[in-house]
């Protein structure tokens, strides 16, 4: 990994997810780079979902992978205190990440960052990172059934977590 | 081999090589590895559970409490920090499972295909990245847990963990 840079590093990585990106652009970032992507949304037929990939490194040999996938933009202020509740009843369940509500920027954004050593190997590095991001799709697609419908009114941020509790419940038994 | 045993051996050895000793037992049918810090501003009690969300990864979650014993009060004020708070982690996110009970949570994968080197250092070095984050927390939001500050003094001062590098 040190022979090369973040940025080629990240260039790499779009190239073999190249099949399903629609648009990548790598920049440098103060400490790494940043790779941004958009690609179509595991969910909704006509979404896209825009993702960004931070690479930087982490002490003497480690490296930081962060990534961010904007599930939601314009969310409206008034939904703000139960759109909090559900994100917080939805990160207990997630396989990795956590839900931010970026209430500047009405957004909505999954977030998981992993570390790994500067000795991993680019396949590896790429293999490792992008079951991560598919791991955090499969939270967006579910966790997206839940916002829309609670950002329709067509719920409330109560009724997801009896929902969540409840088929959690079923699972269980 | 069960391949869940062995990435827990590989912790409790490392923790036990740290010097902190740690118990290996099953939590909600996983094999996990459970130990405890002891420190003002450290977590209390931790957990570290393996999974296999699918063929050929584990799946890795470290559990650490934070606070215990809260008040309804302390945990709606809570509710609102963390939601700044998280924006500034890296990795892993405070969480509020249950209502007396603040956590920091850190999961993550790991191939299989991992030598057994690079395995060992992605562990160690999320674990200690992770006690970070949650002293850091702790130490943040102690005030707040005394009643020497409120909720929104405790945001007004914009001061968040942050986890960079050095």
């Amino acid at each position: 990994m040190e022979q090369i840079s973040a940025k080629d590093y990240l260039s790499q990585i779009a190239l073999l997810a190249k099949d399903i990106i629609h648009e990548a652009a790598v920049r440098d970032t103060e400490d790494g780079a940043a790779l941004m992507i958009t690609a179509p949304s595991p969910y909704g037929e006509e979404r896209v979902l825009t993702y960004c990939i931070e690479l930087e490194p982490r002490g003497e040999d480690m490296l930081l992978f962060h990534t961010v996938i904007y599930c939601f933009t314009d969310v409206p202020e008034d939904r703000f205190g139960e759109l909090a509740q559900v994100i917080n009843e939805l990160d207990l369940r997630l396989t990795v990440g956590s839900f931010i509500l970026f209430e500047e920027g009405h957004t909505v954004m999954l977030s998981h960052g992993f570390l790994l050593g500067t000795e991993v190997g680019l396949d590896l590095a790429a293999q490792t990172l992008l079951r991560s991001i598919h791991l955090m799709e499969n939270a967006a697609a579910i966790a997206g059934d839940y916002i829309d419908r609670l950002l329709k009114g067509e719920c409330t941020a109560e009724d997801i977590r009896a929902e969540l509790a409840a088929k959690e419940a079923g699972a269980n038994e | 081999m069960n391949e869940e045993l062995t990435l827990t051996d590989i912790i409790a050895g490392y923790l036990t090589a740290c010097g902190i000793s740690c118990e290996t037992e099953v939590i909600g049918g996983r094999e996990a590895v459970t130990f405890q810090y002891e420190g003002e501003y450290l977590p209390e009690d931790c957990s570290v559970t393996v999974e296999v969300p699918a063929e050929g990864v584990r799946a890795v979650r470290l559990l650490m409490t934070v606070f215990s014993g809260l008040t309804a009060e302390q945990t709606a004020d809570l509710r609102r920090v963390i939601g700044k708070f998280n924006r500034y982690l890296d990795i892993g996110c405070f969480i509020l499972p249950e209502e007396d009970v603040l956590f920091y949570s850190y999961a993550f994968v790991i191939e299989d295909q991992l030598p057994a080197e690079s395995l060992l250092s992605a562990l160690t070095a999320s674990l200690d990245a992770a006690t970070d984050g949650a002293s850091q927390g702790k130490r943040l939001l102690m005030p707040l847990i005394t009643g020497e500050l409120t909720c929104q003094q405790i945001i007004d001062r914009d001061v968040f963990p942050a986890q960079g590098g050095e």
